[in-house]
């Protein structure tokens, strides 16, 4: 572990675990297009290359109770080293190419000539992430009823 | 007794050309893409991914078209990928009071704390064909154009974000009343704690009986669908009613946590759909008062048929933890349990199509040396329908010997 990891893992963790979900939740052309339009970036090391594996989902019996496994759901992982700073992606494997975008974003987030660029399209993403909810509940809100009892004649 | 025999390389291999032709059908008509599986037969999918145990929509998609959309054969697919992968390890627990909803119901409550959300159902349609969906309404759109389905996004990327979107702080989540806070609040529900035990898992573990709850939740989050369903209606009909109402139903997306071994912290991989359910029963007298007893299913996808069945099981498998008389095979763990998956189920009701040559050969024999023992004894057969055969030869063996190259390659086989 280097010291660049260290001090990540042990300062930067609430900011790695903000942006590692944004990645996650986000389309993957969009993590692409943007990785395409910094250009050339420092030559990453894969550490570990893309591949997928299974994280067993636990629930909670009764949605609060004991834990017990619901499946497996297939993800994906990259871990890269852009000079000595290291990239996690963690996602869906629904999309090839979703975990290694995520993790050259994660990389170059620790890296000091990205880290601004990174930390304002996270911002970006952020906000997309929430237009998109905001557009979907409001899809699924035109569903909602309110249920009305008829009288039925009798007597109070 | 089960004897491997060998031979028909070549008619198998010719089988399986066929398979795939059949399987595109008339070529005239434009091939089935996984994509418009997976959008457009989502509860095909849905329903493969829970009975399989694996959420991957793009793999689910591509096994129902593989399987030329005979679900059990989807199932069958996808469980065996599944099998091919190595596990990252556990998710933490999925925060179900914070899924985005899509669909969320009570059948209990009609003035539901954040009220009801019906969401695309079939319920309140008609059941009447519309002839409309035989034409095609978007095929002038483009594939960019189309508006997506809520929820279900797998886009190009271009998203149409307001310009004016100022960075501001994502919503937080807000802690839903549930249906069954109400009854805990007036203490007339049992309660449902985190008892801290490590769950089982049957993945890893030999199924044995008696099983704890644990178990039994993921046995019948992967069981088939329509052996849940009659369970369920079983229970209804009288074979061990547990008199359930639908407290909540709730289909949405939930967010998947998990905490990687070199990170040390959970990190967000995805979201993923759910459906879960939980019905209210009738009651178990404590110490302090009856109180309702509840049956609860969380299940992969979009599967509400499956997860209404599933508690109403849950339930039911629960008579000797509430010390009630067992009337029907709902009750019985071993039956429920030990039948519902479709892959073991029909892995071993279908190998009786194999050849079983050899074993049907010693089952002939002995039937001919019983038949011959009672001739020999001038014994009348009780049963006048089947004729002795004096000498002649048998309609089997005349049946054996049309096929004669078959019979070569039984040769040692035993």
């Amino acid at each position: 572990m280097t010291a660049a990891d260290k001090r990540a893992l042990e300062g930067g963790q609430a900011e790695r675990r903000r942006r590692m979900r944004l990645f996650g939740l986000s389309e993957p052309a969009i993590l692409e297009d943007f990785l395409s339009g910094l250009g050339e970036i420092p030559t990453p090391v894969y550490l570990k290359d893309p591949s997928e594996g299974l994280v067993t989902l636990r629930g909670r019996m009764g949605g609060t109770g004991s834990l017990f496994n619901i499946g497996e759901v297939l993800v994906s992982r990259t871990v890269v080293e852009i000079e000595g700073r290291r990239g996690y992606g963690y996602t869906l494997a629904e999309v090839p190419g979703h975990s290694e975008a995520a993790a050259l974003l994660d990389a170059l987030a620790e890296h000091p000539l990205y880290r601004e660029t990174i930390r304002r399209f996270t911002m970006e993403l952020e906000d997309k992430l929430r237009e998109k909810r905001k557009r979907e509940a409001e899809e699924t809100g035109e569903t909602k009823v309110e249920f009305f009892t008829l009288k039925r004649g009798e007597d109070d | 007794m089960y004897v491997a025999v060998k031979g028909g390389a070549r008619a198998i291999e010719a089988a399986h050309e066929k398979l795939s032709q059949k399987r595109r059908g008339n070529p005239r008509l434009p091939e089935l893409e996984v994509g418009q599986i997976k959008e457009q037969l989502y509860l095909s999918v849905s329903r493969v991914m829970a009975e399989a145990s694996l959420y991957a929509p793009r793999l689910a998609a591509l096994a129902v078209k593989q399987a030329a959309g005979d679900l059990v054969e989807a199932v069958f697919l996808l469980r065996a990928a599944r099998g091919t992968y190595p596990s990252f390890g556990y998710s933490e627990a999925l925060d179900t009071s914070k899924t985005r909803l899509s669909r969320r119901i009570s059948a209990t409550w009609k003035d539901l704390p954040g009220g009801q959300i019906l969401g695309p159902t079939f319920d309140y349609t008609h059941r009447l064909l519309d002839f409309d969906l035989e034409e095609l309404k978007d095929r002038k759109v483009s594939a960019g154009n189309e508006r997506k389905p809520a929820a279900r996004i797998r886009a190009a990327g271009e998203e149409s974000v307001k310009e004016d979107a100022r960075p501001k702080k994502e919503p937080r989540p807000k802690k839903r009343l549930s249906p069954a806070d109400a009854l805990l609040l007036e203490d007339i529900l049992e309660g449902e704690e985190d008892r801290g035990n490590i769950p089982g898992d049957i993945s890893r573990e030999t199924q044995s009986f008696p099983m704890e709850r644990s178990r039994r939740l993921q046995t019948l989050a992967r069981a088939d669908e329509g052996f849940l369903l009659s369970l369920a209606y079983s229970t209804q009909r009288g074979f061990g009613s547990t008199h359930p109402f639908v407290n909540e139903m709730k289909i949405g997306m939930a967010e998947a946590e998990f905490t990687p071994g070199e990170l040390g912290f959970p990190v967000v991989v995805g979201e993923i759909e759910i459906t879960e359910c939980e019905t209210v029963n009738q009651f178990m007298g404590a110490g302090d008062g009856p109180k309702f007893t509840r049956g609860y299913s969380l299940l992969l996808g979009n599967n509400e048929r499956k997860a209404l069945s599933a508690a109403i099981v849950d339930r039911s498998l629960r008579a000797d933890e509430l010390g009630e008389l067992k009337k029907g095979p709902a009750q019985d763990q071993e039956f429920v349990l030990a039948h519902g998956d479709s892959v073991e189920a029909s892995g071993f009701v279908s190998h009786l199509k194999l050849p079983h040559y050899v074993d049907f050969q010693a089952e002939l024999s002995l039937i001919r040396d019983l038949r011959k023992m009672r001739r020999e004894k001038k014994e009348v057969p009780e049963n006048e329908n089947i004729p002795l055969a004096s000498g002649k030869e048998r309609p089997a063996e005349r049946a054996f010997k049309k096929d004669e190259p078959e019979r070569e390659s039984l040769r040692g086989a035993e």
